[in-house]
C-alpha cells in the first residue's frame, strides 16, 4: 500500500497522550502507510474555544495548518474528531468563499504562505476505510480482539452530515464494522450516540456539565457489560480516561483509541502501542487477550 | 433565566437581535416553529435551565442580552444533534456560538479558561504543553521515553500570524 499522508497531531495526542502517537506511527508502518510530519503545525485550533471567540481568527490559524500540508503535497490525516472537524470545515469554507480566502491569504502572504485548496482533510478511520478496506483489514488481523466493545463514534466524525460521507448520523454502523473486523464484538448500550461531554469548549468552561455527560455515558457502558470503550477521537479518549479520575468514578472502564485496538489486532506488542500510560489501566483487557 | 426574570428584564433589543441573527449565518432562527426536536436530543439538557428551542425563541424576540447573561450558551457541547434534527434547518448550536461571539464583543463575562487557552495557543502554539505521566507501575512516561521526536519550539511566525488575524477584529 503506497500511500502518503501528512500527520496532523494537534495538542492532545503529542502532549497528553503520546501513547496514541506511538501507536499511530507503529500501526502505519505495519500497514505500509507513509506518514509525513507537519513541521511548524500548531493547534488546529480548538473549534469549541476559538469559534466561540471569533470565527476569522479560527479560520486564519486553521488555514495556516492547511498550507503546511499543501507544501508537503499530501492530504492530512487526523486522529482527533476536533482537529478533523476544525480543519475540514475551514478547508471547505476557504474553498467555497473566495472573499474570505483572499482575506486570509492577505494575512498569510506576510508569512510566506498561501492557501490554494489543494489538499483534503481525512480522519484516520476514513483512511483505513479507503486505503485498506474492511475485507482487506480482516486479512491483516493476527491476534483477533476477543472482547466486548462499546463503540463510541464521537459527534464530529459524523456531523455536520452535509460535510461527511456517512449514511446515518443517528444510527451509523461503519465504526462498529471496523471494530468487528478486528475480531471484537460491538455491543449495544443505552444512548450510544450521546456526546462524551468534552466538546464545544464545555470541558474548559463547565467541567461539571461535561463530567455529568461522561458519567452517564460510562455508566450505560458499564451496565451493558463492556470490556472497554473504543473511540476514534483523542479528545473523547481524554474525557473518558481522565474523566473517570476527575469525577472520582469507580467504574474502571478501560479506553482504547481505535488505532491502539487496530495495533493489538495486528499483533503489535502493548509497549509499541503505549498501552501502559492510560489513567485507567488497560491491564484487565490485556489479561483477557492473554498477554 | 426564568419567566420571572423575563418579566423584570429590560425588554427586547432589536439592534442586538439583528446582530445575533446575522452572526447565526445561513441557519435562520426566525424559521423556527418551536417544535422542540432540538431540545429532545440535547445531551446538556439536565443542566440547561433554558432549552435550545427556548434560546432560539428568546433571541428571535430580541431578548439577546438576557440570554447571554444567563450563561447558558457555554453549556452547549456543540454535538450538533440539534442541527441535524431540525426540520426547518435552524441550527441552535450555531446560534450558541453566535451568542458566545457577542459575549466576547460586548465585554460580557466569558469563561476564564477560554482566555487562558487563547493566550496559551498564542504563546506556545498548542493548548497544552508536553506532560509526563506516572503509570500505575510507577514508571514515568513521556515523549522521550516512548522514543518520539521532540515537540517543535513555538515559532515566532505563528504568533505573528495569530496577532495579524486579531487585528481584523
Amino acid at each position: 500500500m503506497a500511500v502518503r499522508y501528512a500527520l496532523f497531531l494537534g495538542c492532545i495526542i503529542p502532549n497528553r497522550y503520546p501513547s496514541i502517537e506511538l501507536a499511530t506511527r507503529n500501526v502505519a508502518q505495519a500497514l505500509g502507510m507513509e506518514l509525513v510530519d507537519m513541521k511548524g503545525a500548531s493547534c488546529c485550533p480548538a473549534p469549541g474555544v476559538f469559534k466561540s471567540f471569533d470565527k476569522f481568527t479560527w479560520l486564519t490559524i486553521a488555514a495556516r495548518n492547511l498550507c503546511i500540508a499543501e507544501g508537503l503535497g499530501c492530504d492530512i490525516v487526523t486522529l482527533c474528531n476536533g482537529c478533523y472537524s476544525s480543519l475540514k470545515e475551514a478547508n471547505i469554507i476557504l474553498k467555497e468563499d473566495a472573499t474570505l480566502q483572499d482575506k486570509v491569504n492577505g494575512i498569510l502572504r506576510d508569512f510566506n504562505k498561501k492557501f490554494y485548496g489543494k489538499v483534503e482533510v481525512r480522519h484516520f478511520i476514513e483512511v483505513v476505510q479507503r486505503e485498506v478496506g474492511i475485507d482487506n483489514l480482516r486479512r491483516f488481523v493476527k491476534r483477533p480482539l476477543r472482547l466486548n466493545v462499546a463503540v463510541h463514534y464521537g459527534c464530529h466524525l459524523l456531523k455536520p452530515k452535509r460535510h461527511r460521507e456517512v449514511k446515518s448520523v443517528e444510527r451509523p454502523t461503519f465504526l462498529d464494522e471496523l471494530v468487528e473486523a478486528l475480531g471484537a464484538k460491538s455491543i449495544s448500550y443505552r444512548d450510544k450516540m450521546m456526546c462524551c461531554g468534552a466538546g464545544g469548549g464545555v470541558r474548559a468552561s463547565n467541567p461539571d456539565v461535561a463530567l455529568d455527560m461522561t458519567k452517564e455515558k460510562l455508566k450505560n457502558i458499564k451496565d451493558a457489560g463492556a470490556d472497554c470503550v473504543i473511540s476514534p477521537c483523542a479528545f473523547c479518549h481524554l474525557q473518558f480516561d481522565r474523566g473517570q479520575v476527575e469525577a472520582g468514578l469507580q467504574l474502571n472502564v478501560p479506553i482504547l483509541h481505535y488505532v491502539q485496538s487496530l495495533g493489538l489486532a495486528l499483533g503489535l506488542e502493548p509497549e509499541k502501542l503505549g498501552l501502559y500510560s492510560h489513567a485507567i489501566s488497560v491491564e484487565p483487557i490485556l489479561k483477557k487477550l492473554a498477554y | 433565566m426564568t419567566l420571572i426574570d423575563l418579566m423584570t428584564s429590560k425588554g427586547p433589543d432589536l439592534g442586538l437581535r439583528l446582530k445575533a441573527l446575522k452572526k447565526a449565518g445561513e441557519h435562520k432562527p426566525y424559521d423556527c416553529y418551536q417544535c422542540a426536536r432540538c431540545s429532545s436530543g440535547c445531551p446538556s439538557m439536565k443542566l440547561l435551565e433554558l432549552k435550545p428551542h427556548e434560546v432560539v425563541g428568546l433571541v428571535r424576540m430580541g431578548f439577546v442580552e438576557e440570554v447571554i447573561e444567563s450563561g447558558m450558551a457555554w453549556a452547549c457541547a456543540s454535538c450538533l444533534k440539534c442541527k441535524e434534527r431540525c426540520p426547518q434547518d435552524v441550527a441552535p448550536a450555531d446560534l450558541m456560538l453566535a451568542l458566545r461571539n457577542l459575549a466576547f464583543e460586548m465585554g460580557k463575562e466569558v469563561p476564564e479558561a477560554y482566555t487562558r487557552i487563547l493566550s496559551e495557543v498564542m504563546e506556545f502554539g498548542f493548548v497544552q504543553r508536553p506532560q509526563e505521566v506516572l503509570t500505575k507501575r510507577l514508571v514515568r512516561v513521556n515523549r522521550e521515553r516512548l522514543g518520539l521526536p521532540k515537540m517543535p519550539e513555538p515559532s515566532e511566525r505563528f504568533k505573528s500570524t495569530f496577532l495579524r488575524a486579531l487585528e481584523e477584529l
